[in-house]
């Protein structure tokens, strides 16, 4: 009989520590990132002597960059590799002011679908993007190329825009 | 960490005489000993005076097989209506279900391989739980900073079902006249839900569907035993009653 009491006390122990280890409370706050931007890796021409061909590769510059229609701007001659830039959720056009390297500025436009996430109740929704096409000046950028068309995060790139040779 | 926590407490509590070498033969015990109702006082108290946004009540009825094996189905319904510091509110009523079976990890056989009646057991518990609930979540708010702007919107959704898996330890206690009290604390997980679980704030008889959840019970009903296991109980009583009788005499 002792053994087994004893038994049944380090089993009210072990309960007790499995609830210890693993208790969790919610505060009714949100703690989950609301946020998302489109992302534009930075693509430098450069000319590659050996090998006498242009060779793009990636390349951090002093951006400026802004949304049209806005007064504030998202970069002010900041050195980044990589933009990221947010797209209106209550819209489904989105421009943009580029200017890196005091080169010319150019004009982005991103045409996409919205689609409002229900993350949890304290979070709200957040706006996800699906693009569906972009247009772009030539004044500085030699080209543009897709890498995805879900705009769901902060941290993803889904285009990368390539600077003309210098 | 948790499953390896787990572990521990169902391996201990289930392993019996690990370290006997003689194999005991055990006499042929009855099968069905009774059956019990218990209805759960923590919920509605909890609802009344901690969390008022949630009213649960729920009841459970098992079965006494072998004093070891208790089938148990239990009912319930719950109640839930919120507002988040978000604005954005949540609410639902839908009554909950639950099948499984309780283990009682107490020996069942004495030192003479006699059959013990069951009265003040600790035991665990495997659960599998369901409901179809409608449920409306309203004014959730989507805001851009850089852009400007707010909004807000609402879902609403019928026959929701979610099912989900407990696993509970707990202890059964016998008070007076096949009386008895007993608690429990349970460890929840949702299995699958044929909804948007991001929507689901809570699930009645769950509750919060995201992760692991814990609750705790606290149950008083009435445990029937058949006549021989009254007859048993009172057998055993007499012979312990003889022997302290004897011990001290001695």
């Amino acid at each position: 009989m002792t053994r087994t009491m004893s038994r049944f006390q380090w089993f009210i122990v072990l309960l007790c520590l499995v609830l210890l280890t693993n208790c969790t409370t919610r505060d009714g706050e949100c703690h989950e990132e609301m946020k998302t931007a489109l992302g534009c890796e930075l693509y430098a021409t450069s000319y590659d002597p050996i090998e006498e061909i242009y060779r793009p590769a990636s390349a951090t510059m002093n951006a400026t960059a802004y949304g049209i229609g806005t007064d504030s701007l998202l970069y002010d001659n900041t050195s980044v590799n990589k933009l990221s830039l947010p797209l209106n959720a209550f819209d489904t056009i989105s421009q943009f002011v580029v200017c890196c390297d005091s080169l010319a500025n150019d004009t982005l436009a991103f045409y996409y679908t919205v689609r409002n996430n229900v993350i949890s109740l304290e979070c709200g929704c957040k706006p996800e993007f699906i693009i569906r096409y972009f247009s772009h000046t030539t004044h500085a950028i030699d080209s543009v190329i897709q890498l995805s068309d879900e705009v769901i995060d902060l941290n993803t790139s889904q285009i990368r825009i390539y600077f003309s040779p210098r | 960490m948790f499953l390896t926590t787990c572990l521990l407490v169902c391996s201990y509590a289930l392993g019996e005489n690990a370290d006997s070498t003689v194999v005991k033969k055990h006499k042929v015990d009855t099968v069905y000993c009774g059956w019990s109702l218990q209805a759960d006082i923590a919920s509605p108290l909890m609802g009344l005076t901690i969390d008022k946004s949630v009213r649960t009540a729920e009841i459970a009825f098992d079965v006494n097989l072998f004093n070891k094996i208790f089938p148990t189905v239990e009912l319930g319904y719950g109640q839930v209506a919120t507002t988040a510091n978000s604005e954005a509110s949540y609410s639902t009523a839908a009554p909950f279900w639950r099948i499984g079976f309780n283990y009682n990890i107490m020996r069942r056989f004495d030192d003479n391989g006699n059959p013990k009646p069951t009265h003040n057991y600790p035991f665990v518990g495997l659960r599998y739980g369901m409901t179809v609930m409608n449920y409306t979540m309203t004014n959730v708010p989507v805001s851009d900073d850089y852009w400007g702007g707010s909004s807000q919107f609402d879902y609403n959704y019928r026959n929701a079902y979610v099912g989900w898996l407990e696993i509970l330890a707990g202890v059964r206690v016998d008070l007076v006249k096949g009386f008895t009290m007993g608690w429990a604390i349970r460890m929840k997980m949702a299995a699958h839900a044929k909804t948007n679980k991001a929507l689901l704030w809570y699930v009645p008889g769950l509750g919060h569907s995201d992760g692991l959840t814990f609750s705790f019970s606290y149950t008083i009903g009435f445990t029937y035993r058949t006549k021989a296991e009254r007859e048993k109980v009172e057998k055993i009583r007499l012979e312990e009653n003889k022997r302290e009788y004897v011990t001290l005499k001695k």
